[in-house]
């Protein structure tokens, strides 16, 4: 099919030659910014960070008042990625792209047993701690028949993430309650946010919920929990800081720059509660009111709401190792790791939160 | 008369108020926290402009996705056009091709991260992987049909096949390339957004994940619509471009079937 | 020309890349630059998957996926070409077409995912949505564009015959454009197969990507790259379906001597 015209006599010297010279410009400008960005180069060390959401106060002081820590700057840098989830920092750390990382227990476990990730565990962010803290637990909708795990058989449960820790409490639950958790319930992953609606919708039976969801769902009302993680595991640990053995071992000194200023962020936030949360609005993008009314809570007696606490939080970010062992065996009994573990591998000799210059 | 004038502007108009109501009334029949309406998602895009971090992150991803389709035109238009001409280079490459793309790129960023870092590389290479897909077959496409008779004359007054290529074949099949073109500007938009959502720093994907996240859906909904503001920008101008490039190549009367 | 001789030796000719492409993987793992538990060897994840494929629940889920991309495809091919078809015989349909393509082809549909699974479940609708969605506009814009650069003297000679203005869209011009139309198909195709992968990576509770996003989770990756695999030798069937499809309907076109 003929598309242009004949007496176009010297369209494809001029036209070619305009399409030529404008793609040589492209390229120019292309190439010229790509070199310019590549040529910032770090002069002092420079630790790459993964980070995910949220309860990671001691890195979002860091992150956004660098200026509070003297060394930060000066003696390292970080260079802050942030993550999907830790899982794929998990795999970050494998690649050799990441050197420390925020990890769950269990799948900072699973690299080890599955990936042969070595790591060290040096603080830790927040855990549980009943019966005054938050415990993330499966609600369902008010009128719902479930009144207790009993009824969750061929169910359709909630879960953020296929295989997560938070599943290991309630596999076992289930278990107790004679449900086989592979076969006997249907598992939907879905994301934190969107349990809720979820749940109202009536597209789960059971969802999910975690701060600060369990937060906003709890002030809209209309939802009921029957499971929290508390009730089987009391002081669970959720999120803790690892590096990786090869970068710790290669820079000691690094290493021990970067924990120091993680248990000075800690003790920081725990400190200045408003100025946290400005931190935190800063970095999601969300208004103060979705954190107010339960960051660094406490809850008031036992029976009060669970949305109305926060995580607990070590004041010098220590990790609970003894905890973190006694999780490692839980997940091994219910089938989530595939070998016995030892905390005793992902501790330094020096290296751990709380450290002082 | 001025309405006259203005009548043109009408129908777009028109499309957007129409989306509009129609995003307001789902929205409203759905009552979820997932679906806000535009009265609550449009509130938040001055609140986005007006934010120094923000325009940053907009204009780096925009580089990127710059980058990564100027990338994708050095490499996948030569290789459309010598494919459409060569049944050895188009035997060659299409299987290849085949396999290659429809893999997701979000299921390999391990394996890539292990190269490329986590830095702009890796995204860059997803950038690149989703814009050479309309390219590379509309530049074959357009190839295949330019008429032998030109290339003929071509070889017959010496002209060597690389030349051919770039001399004849390139103008003649302009106009299918750039269809291809317009199709890559939509994707590299697009990708631009997705290769931020397994590892980012700063960039359009981060604030739209990042909400998306958290479950700040007033501020998706904005980015949504800033994204598409964008997406218009450029393809209003892209179609200037291709107006004054191909200009030659459209029929000097459009297609008239009815009178509408 | 023995054209079944040369044929083979085409096909010799294409399998020859990705015969090098699995060299290179091999070569990748027998270094051991890639840790094992990212990159496993290209002889496990074959061998796993012919095993899988003789795994019922494997082969069900390989079906899942398989229908809503066809599903979406199919619902976004009709829709785009007809919308691009129309759009080019009535000036004011394009009109209130045009912007609106413009405007919603280059959102990341996947942020209107959650929307998606929320009002439409987490089951096959939320994910052939999504494809609808993000197929529908190459194939959209390369029908339009391609009708539209039809010699006009096609139309006027099949109305001045007394055929109707739709019928001549169709009958007439569509058929005239449809080398382009073709292309933005097999673009769509592609772009199917990815979203479809990627919904199912994202929130599913069956399907290729729901089996990778589980055994990624359990580290398992030999079987996280069986779905991967799968869904390339999909992409290569498709690629053959597809040239057989084109030289059948292109036949007579000069480019397809």
């Amino acid at each position: 099919m003929i598309r242009f015209r004949q007496k176009q006599r010297s369209f494809t010297f001029e036209r070619g030659f305009r399409l030529e010279r404008g793609l040589a410009l492209a390229f120019a400008i292309a190439a010229s910014t790509a070199g310019l960005t590549a040529a910032s180069a770090q002069t002092i060390p420079t630790i790459r960070v993964g980070w995910t959401v949220p309860a990671e106060d001691a890195k979002y002081w860091m992150m956004k008042r660098p200026q509070e820590f003297p060394n930060l700057g000066k003696k390292y840098n970080v260079e802050w990625v942030q993550f999907q989830g830790t899982a794929q920092m998990v795999q970050a750390m494998a690649a050799g792209a990441l050197d420390c990382s925020t990890q769950g227990v269990l799948s900072l476990a699973q690299g080890a047993a599955s990936a042969g990730l070595q790591t060290y565990i040096v603080a830790q962010h927040v855990g549980e701690k009943a019966p005054e803290s938050f415990s993330v637990y499966w609600a369902v909708k008010d009128d719902s028949p479930i009144k207790s795990v009993k009824d969750f058989k061929g169910k359709t449960i909630g879960l953020n993430v296929l295989g997560t820790g938070i599943w290991g409490p309630l596999a076992i639950a289930l278990k107790k309650n004679g449900i086989d958790p592979d076969k006997d319930v249907k598992l939907v992953e879905a994301a934190f946010p969107t349990q809720e609606d979820a749940i109202r919708t009536g597209r789960l039976d059971v969802g999910v919920l975690n701060q600060p969801f369990a937060a906003r769902a709890e002030a809209k009302g209309g939802l009921r929990k029957v499971f929290a993680i508390s009730e089987e595991i009391p002081d669970i640990v959720h999120i803790l800081e690892a590096c990786s053995k090869t970068f710790v071992d290669k820079n000691p000194e690094l290493a021990a720059l970067y924990v120091q200023d993680l248990t000075a962020g800690m003790g920081k936030a725990l400190a200045n509660r408003d100025e946290t949360l400005k931190i935190v609005t800063e970095i999601f993008k969300a208004p103060v009111a979705v954190f107010d009314p339960f960051y660094f809570k406490t809850r008031a007696s036992s029976d009060a709401p669970l949305g109305s606490a926060d995580f607990a939080r070590d004041p010098g970010a220590a990790a609970n190792y003894d905890g973190i062992q006694k999780m490692f065996k839980l997940y091994y009994d219910v089938g989530m790791l595939p070998k016995q573990l030892d905390v005793k591998d992902f501790k330094h000799a020096k290296i751990f939160a709380p450290l002082k210059p | 008369m001025v309405l006259r004038r203005f009548l043109p502007a009408l129908p777009p108009l028109l499309a957007f108020a129409g989306i509009l109501a129609i995003w307001e009334l789902l929205s409203l029949y759905f009552g979820l926290d997932g679906l806000p309406p535009p009265s609550v998602a449009l509130r938040q895009v001055p609140v986005i402009l007006t934010d120094p971090q923000s325009l940053f992150d907009i204009v780096d991803s925009l580089r990127r996705m710059a980058i990564g389709i100027v990338l994708a035109l050095v490499f996948a238009i030569p290789v459309g056009l010598w494919m459409g001409r060569s049944r050895f280079a188009a035997a060659f490459f299409n299987p290849l091709l085949s396999v290659i793309y429809p893999v997701p790129k979000a299921a390999l960023m391990p394996i890539i991260m292990l190269w490329l870092g986590v830095g702009d590389a890796s995204k860059i290479l997803v950038i690149f992987l989703g814009v050479t897909l309309p390219l590379i077959y509309h530049s074959y496409q357009g190839s295949r049909a330019v008429e032998e008779k030109l290339l003929w004359s071509a070889a017959a007054m010496g002209m060597q096949p690389p030349a051919r290529l770039a001399r004849i074949v390139l103008p003649a099949a302009l106009p299918e390339i750039l269809v291809g073109c317009r199709t890559a500007l939509v994707l590299g938009l697009i990708t631009m957004v997705t290769s931020e959502m397994i590892a980012r720093q700063t960039g359009i994907g981060n604030l739209v994940f990042q909400s998306l996240e958290m479950g700040i859906y007033d501020t998706v909904y904005a980015m949504i619509v800033i994204i598409g503001a964008l997406g218009f920008i450029l393809d209003v101008l892209f179609e200037r471009l291709r107006g004054w490039l191909v200009g030659w190549a459209e029929p000097a009367q459009s297609i008239i079937v009815g009178s509408t | 020309m023995n054209t079944r001789s040369s044929t083979l030796a085409y096909g010799l000719l294409g399998a020859l890349p990705i015969v090098g492409l699995l060299a290179l993987w091999q070569a990748i793992h027998l270094s051991g630059i890639a840790p094992p538990a990212l990159l496993p060897s290209p002889a496990a994840v074959f061998l796993r998957f012919f095993q899988q494929l003789g795994d019922a629940s494997f082969l069900q889920n390989v079906g899942v996926t398989l229908y809503r991309l066809f599903v979406g495809f199919f619902v976004a091919a009709v829709v785009g070409i007809a919308a691009g078809v129309v759009a080019t015989g009535s000036k004011l349909f394009a009109s209130f077409l045009l912007p609106l393509v413009r405007v919603l082809a280059p959102v990341p549909k996947i942020a209107l995912y959650p929307a998606f699974t929320l009002t439409l479940g987490y089951d096959d609708a939320s994910k052939i949505a999504l494809v609808i969605a993000d197929a529908l506009f190459p194939i959209l814009l390369a029908t339009y564009q391609g009708t539209s650069a039809v010699e006009p003297k096609l139309a006027w000679s099949a109305r001045a015959a007394g055929v109707s203005p739709l019928r001549t869209l169709f009958t007439v011009v569509l058929p005239a454009a449809l080398p382009s139309v073709m292309t933005g198909c097999r673009i769509g195709l592609v772009i199917s197969c990815i979203v479809v992968f990627l919904a199912e990576m994202i929130t599913s509770t069956n399907g290729l990507g729901h089996l990778l996003m589980r055994a990624a989770r359990n580290f398992q990756t030999v079987d996280m790259f069986v779905p991967l695999i799968a869904i390339s030798i999909l992409g290569l069937l498709l690629n053959s379906a597809f040239n057989a499809l084109r030289r059948h309907l292109l036949r007579g076109f000069p480019e397809e001597k």
